[in-house]
């Protein structure tokens, strides 16, 4: 046996073992007087954090959550039902959306577009979810926009707040629990189409800029 | 919603099975592809396949718990698409987890005795079970999970060092149990 294959049996374990090293560790940690100096100020900051946003109503709020739930897996296209291709004119003309631009910020450029909806018998539309992917020169970044009317996404996390870009609500979301990973995510309504906005090595900066640049602004 | 009524969805064939499915586990499934291959898109795809595999598997199987069933099933699929990864030398910590493992492989020359995968699992299960807390699930995040030193050090509140000695005393233990436990691997 090779550790390959021991691996493998270590899949195995009991459940239990699994789901018990899956749950939060309590940590015990006394806290010297210095650390509890230092959590009462982080308090103070807290409470004139939450002054500043009342009073000026900051625009960005980011939650923290999963990213990555909604999933263009062909699992979802209900059985039975037909590929019927569009154009890009007629994709946008579909989401009451204006066509996706070529280029978002700087340097991300589209490279796939996979432009089709699901009908079933009667012509209605039953799955919707499309996905137009946007890459820098180096594959080091990249957005996706999904875009769907019909098709259900993933509810956001309970409690998820909303932002203010440009006047619009949008749902942001950062995904930090995989160190180096950060995956950001913007969800937003308009014209009764649901838009998500998902990256992968891009900063919170960046990331704002183009979902503003998506929403018109 | 709970697993078993996830499960329910699965048996009625009721395509919300995916989409819960992927709300509860998704992120979770994720992190553990992405601890194995490092690559963001190559675990997109494996964890598809795993939502895939288990409409394929249930029915017949009904788990109590999806969490480590899910788990199982994505942890085997980014182990065969490993093999690709590591022509393209792209998953060394991976790697490195491997290499750790070695040192639990009871040296030939035991006693011998036949064994099963499963009977194999059992005693690793037992061994487990006999740990404090803390060394025991450094053990399981490390080797189920796959999480990296880094992570493992973050999650529980110590230094790197800690907790690769931790793990290496547990390896050491490990291997003296299976040996004495007769497996010759």
């Amino acid at each position: 046996m090779n550790a390959k294959e021991f691996y493998q049996t270590i899949g195995q374990i009991d459940d239990g073992l699994i789901l018990a090293a899956g749950e939060q560790p309590v940590r015990k940690k006394r806290f010297a007087v210095g650390q509890w100096a230092l959590a009462a100020a982080a308090c103070v900051c807290l409470v004139l954090g939450g002054a500043w946003v009342y009073i000026f109503n900051a625009p960005v709020v980011w939650n923290e959550g999963a990213v990555g739930a909604v999933s263009n897996s062909k699992l979802l296209i209900p059985a039975g039902s037909t590929l019927r291709e569009r154009t890009e004119a007629e994709l946008a003309e579909y989401y009451q959306l204006d066509p996706l631009p070529d280029v978002l910020g700087d340097d991300l450029r589209q490279v796939h577009t996979g432009a089709a909806l699901y009908v079933d018998d009667g012509g209605a539309v039953v799955h919707d979810f499309n996905q137009v992917r946007y890459e820098s020169a180096d594959g080091n970044r990249a957005v996706t926009v999904t875009l769907s009317r019909v098709s259900s996404t993933a509810p956001a996390a309970d409690g998820a707040r909303a932002s203010r870009i440009h006047g619009n609500s949008v749902v942001l979301t950062q995904d930090s629990s995989i160190p180096g990973y950060l995956l950001l995510e913007a969800r937003w309504e308009r014209h009764g189409t649901t838009v998500c906005l998902s990256a992968e090595g891009l900063d919170k900066e960046e990331f704002t800029a183009i979902a503003g640049q998506l929403t018109g602004g | 919603m709970t697993d078993a009524e996830i499960v329910a969805l699965y048996w009625n064939r009721s395509e919300e099975a995916i989409a819960h499915t992927m709300g509860k586990y998704g992120r979770y499934l994720m992190k553990l592809a992405v601890n194995i291959l490092r690559l963001r898109q190559e675990a997109e795809e494996c964890v598809n396949d795993t939502y895939l595999s288990a409409w394929n598997q249930l029915p017949p199987d009904r788990p109590e718990k999806l969490l480590p069933y899910l788990g199982r099933i994505t942890r085997c699929l980014a182990l065969n698409r490993y093999d690709y990864l590591t022509a393209r030398k792209r998953s060394a910590e991976f790697t490195l987890q491997l290499s750790e493992l070695e040192e639990c492989l009871p040296a030939s020359g035991s006693v011998e005795r036949q064994y099963e995968g499963a009977e194999l699992a059992a005693a690793i299960s037992a061994f487990l079970r006999g740990l404090d807390e803390e060394p025991r699930n450094l053990f399981v995040r490390r080797y189920w999970y796959s999480d990296s030193i880094r992570q493992l050090a973050a999650r529980y509140g110590m230094g790197e060092s800690k907790v690769k000695s931790q793990l290496f005393r547990v390896r050491g233990r490990l291997r003296e149990y299976l040996e004495k436990e007769g497996f010759i691997l």
